[in-house]
């Protein structure tokens, strides 16, 4: 055995067993339990079930991470999430305010947030400064009550969106801003006939975990997330609950299969555009971006 | 022949209707334009026959689009809010497009752009992004050249009269293969921030001048500044018995503590190398680049994020913050610092953003005369003791209107009608007099912005000078903004929270710099994709000449000050 040789053993030997202990601490990582939290905010999650979780559920089953998932008061979830390890909470709406405090999966949804009153009130409403003259309902550690409170106006809180249109349903005031998914839920169970005005803002919701959950599995994630995205596994799961609610908001933004794009008359999937200059983005370094992309969520 | 008669007078009665239909449409739009013009779009550059023909444009190229809503989103300044509030609502009535202008915070604007690229999830039809992620645009190959654009697939719905050349910052959105991606919408700087009236106070003067051996005015070096500062918090101590302090910063652990080093803190103490827009080979971030290729931060691969300069900057950050601020500074994030000196005990702020001016020129407020005018001025930013002539001085950045090509054709033709509208010669001079972030010359050279001036504390004379080329967005230089940028909030708070030294702190935020640019590396295929250095011992790169440069002697020369008008005349 000549010199150049053995140099070469010793280095197969060297990246064997840097590759051994690679795949022995992700297994590892792979083996912990992550409890997810989660609380009540139907259709999204409702007794356990709901969009939200099936899309975890699936998130989850495409990584083998082993996960329990547990409900409890919004708050609760949150904070717990802050102070445990191995403990994330979802489907929370991602901020500036709330960035440095977890690491990020996400977004598992995009939702919107609009406005809303009473069908039968003849209200005017074009742009967000027209509300300004009104008091407005909204849940009580809701983004949403960050946001209006942020532009400084007038808003009355209550625990649930629930609560907040029989208020509006009592007249107690005559605007109430929610999620326009959980506006339409509450509607149809309540009977209440409600009017959308204006779309305030769209919110991703994330997974967020612990700032000290290990990188590797953040990225694990959002990869299978991204992947989740462009195979159109979201779309499909949303899909299934198109039938049984109005979650027209939340389907506009997620695309079906990237192979087969939908000529959307939103800024829905990828449509035209990407007919069209398909040669840019044809570019090579599509497996390099899905690589990226986990590292992106981690760090960005 | 009944029948083909009865024919005859339906087509009669048909044409009959559609020109009345037309006419009336046309007359009550035509109506429409001319009550926006006269009651909204006041002043402007244009006279209100050129301002009628823009809008009637608009009106004829929109006519595809009626009916259709576009969705945008920006962050939250009050030139953006003016747009969702107003200028929206006029593109609705004029053009028949419904928008949908939402406002956020910066920070989400990012997260937003950078999951629709990424994700290829389509939220929005065009975004207001910050031109200091043409680095990562110009490479994602995501992103429609609107130069191409207005050539080719959007020739019949570009402004004719949108005028490119009048726009101040449109190199800020333009990458190096000479393709604007970014049309600028507003913009700002970051200057220095000072009490003129204080600064003109025999007393104060007197004392200064006997404590420091030079005139108190405005500082044009560090030195000075620092001086200056000491001065307000420990040797003036208060004003009309109120505590009175020589700086205002912030230091919360928040996103926010990143733009305060990311938006050209390094520039301003001289870390980088000679040349504009961010310098040559190393830009104010500390990364070098070779050719266009990113090849490292820290100093061992070329970079300075770890160079005496950078650690300089850091430790005179964190100094002035834990010595002269308020205490409370150290806990508060860039949205709860921003209001602070408008209250009246502030001296001077080096890192203020003029995107802040509405909020400070307020009547009511202590830091306003009775009259309306200013106490206060904003100046050219001092510089720190690596500075040298040449090189950039402070931060200005662009919010611009960013298109991807995901977006479907159709939409993103109704989406650049919205945004050449914000931004058309018709609505930016009463733009810029709402919301102070002017975007065209034109506009900042009206006689209308001349009599407005003396309310404005020096901004209009900031634009009319030569000193303004000095001030840049983030460069080509960083390869991806949204995957970069976070290294800053995570290092630099553990300098005030942890006790970390600013070297170490340095250390830690180069080497996550190269890190990053490593795994960047791996993308081969994106046009000038980083390709790392090897790693030397840092003498070799801080003995080349330029950046990285080496540690000085003295971190502290003898503080320079000038008269106001002096202070812009000396970048010239």
């Amino acid at each position: 055995m000549n010199k150049g040789s053995v140099k070469m053993n010793k280095f197969v030997i060297i990246i064997m067993g840097m590759l051994i202990i690679n795949l022995l601490s992700i297994n590892k990582l792979l083996a912990q339990t992550y409890t997810l939290n989660t609380f009540e905010a139907p259709p999204y999650v409702e007794n356990n079930k709901g969009l939200a979780i099936d899309i975890i559920k699936e998130l989850f089953k495409k990584t083998h991470i082993k996960y329990q998932i547990k409900v409890m008061p919004q708050k609760r979830s949150i904070t717990t999430a802050q102070k445990k390890l191995q403990t994330a909470v979802f489907p929370i709406q991602r901020s500036q305010e709330r960035e440095v405090q977890f690491k990020w999966v996400g977004p598992i949804l995009v939702t919107q947030t609009g406005l809303f009153s009473l069908a039968e009130d003849n209200l005017h409403i074009e742009v967000f400064k027209d509300a300004f003259a009104y008091e407005i309902l909204v849940a009580r550690g809701s983004a949403q009550e960050d946001y209006l409170k942020g532009f400084g106006l007038n808003v009355s809180t209550a625990n649930y969106d629930y609560q907040n249109i029989k208020k509006l349903k009592a007249k107690r005031a005559r605007l109430w801003t929610a999620d326009t998914i959980i506006a339409s839920y509450y509607a149809n169970k309540t009977n209440i006939d409600i009017k959308k005005h204006i779309t305030l803002i769209t919110t991703l919701r994330a997974l967020a975990f612990h700032v000290d959950t290990p990188d590797k599995v953040i990225v694990e994630l959002n990869n299978a997330l991204t992947q989740m995205y462009k195979d159109g596994s979201i779309r499909k799961i949303l899909d299934k609950y198109s039938k049984k609610f109005n979650i027209e908001d939340a389907i506009k933004a997620a695309p079906v299969a990237a192979a087969a794009p939908v000529a959307a008359a939103a800024p829905a999937a990828a449509g035209e555009g990407k007919k069209e200059e398909k040669k840019d983005e044809a570019a090579a370094g599509k497996s390099e971006e899905a690589a990226m992309e986990g590292l992106s969520s981690l760090f960005g | 022949m009944n029948c083909l008669h009865k024919q005859s007078t339906f087509l009669k009665l048909f044409i009959l209707c559609s020109f009345l239909f037309f006419t009336t449409h046309t007359f009550a739009n035509n109506t429409v334009i001319k009550t926006w013009i006269d009651t909204e779009f006041q002043p402007s550059t244009l006279t209100k026959n050129q301002q009628l023909n823009e809008m009637l444009w608009f009106k004829k190229a929109a006519f595809p689009f009626i009916g259709m809503e576009i969705r945008v989103v920006s962050e939250r300044i009050h030139t953006h809010w003016y747009e969702a509030s107003v200028l929206a609502k006029a593109f609705r009535e004029i053009t028949g497009i419904n928008i949908i202008h939402e406002i956020t915070g910066e920070d989400d604007v990012i997260k937003k752009i950078d999951t629709h690229i990424k994700k290829d999830i389509n939220l929005y039809d065009m975004y207001i992004n910050d031109s200091d992620l043409i680095g990562t645009h110009f490479r994602s190959g995501k992103v429609v050249a609107l130069s191409d654009f207005m050539k080719g697939v959007g020739k019949e719905v570009t402004l004719p009269t949108l005028d490119l050349k009048d726009f101040m910052g449109l190199s800020f959105g333009t990458g190096p293969d000479n393709k604007l991606y970014q049309l600028p919408d507003q913009q700002f700087a970051n200057l220095y921030w000072y009490r003129a009236d204080w600064f003109s106070r025999k007393d104060f003067k007197n004392k200064f001048r006997k404590i420091y051996g030079y005139e108190l005015n405005v500082p044009v070096n560090w030195s000075a500044y620092e001086d200056i500062a000491e001065f307000f918090t420990f040797h003036i101590k208060e004003i009309d018995g109120k505590k009175v302090y020589g700086h205002m910063d912030y230091g919360k652990k928040d996103p926010s503590i990143g733009w305060r080093f990311s938006d050209a803190w390094l520039s301003m103490a001289g870390v980088g190398d000679m040349g504009l827009p961010n310098g040559l080979p190393v830009d104010e971030w500390g990364i070098r680049v070779q050719d266009c290729r990113p090849v490292g931060a820290s100093v061992s691969r070329g970079g300075a994020a770890n160079s005496p300069a950078a650690v300089y900057a850091l430790s005179k950050f964190d100094k002035w913050l834990k010595k002269y601020a308020p205490p409370e500074a150290l806990k508060m994030n860039f949205s709860q610092a921003g209001s602070v000196a408008a209250q009246g005990n502030i001296a001077q702020q080096i890192f203020w953003y003029t995107a802040f001016t509405t909020s400070m020129i307020q009547k009511g407020l202590p830091v306003v005369n009775k009259d309306g005018t200013p106490k206060w001025r904003m100046a050219p930013s001092p510089h720190g003791a690596y500075w040298e002539k040449g090189m950039k001085l402070g931060y200005q950045d662009a919010g611009s209107w960013t298109m991807l090509k995901s977006v479907p054709l159709k939409r993103r033709k109704a989406a650049w009608l919205y945004a050449q509208f914000v931004v058309s010669k018709t609505v930016s001079l009463k733009k810029t007099i709402v919301g102070l972030t002017p975007i065209r010359i034109s506009d900042i050279n009206s006689e209308d912005m001349t009599k407005l001036a003396p309310k404005l504390g020096g901004l209009v004379e900031f634009y009319r000078s030569k000193a303004r080329l000095l001030w840049t967005p983030t460069g080509t230089n960083v390869p991806n903004y949204p995957l970069l940028s976070p290294a800053w909030w995570k290092t630099v708070p553990k300098v005030i929270e942890e006790g970390l030294s600013a070297k170490e702190a340095m250390d830690e935020l180069a080497l996550y710099l190269d890190n990053r640019l490593f795994e960047l590396s791996k993308m081969n295929s994106q046009k000038c994709a980083p390709l790392l250095n090897k790693k030397r011992h840092p003498r070799y790169w801080l003995q080349q000449k330029g950046s990285p440069k080496p540690k000085l002697k003295n971190e502290k020369p003898k503080g320079i000050t000038v008269e106001y008008k002096e202070s812009l005349k000396i970048y010239e």
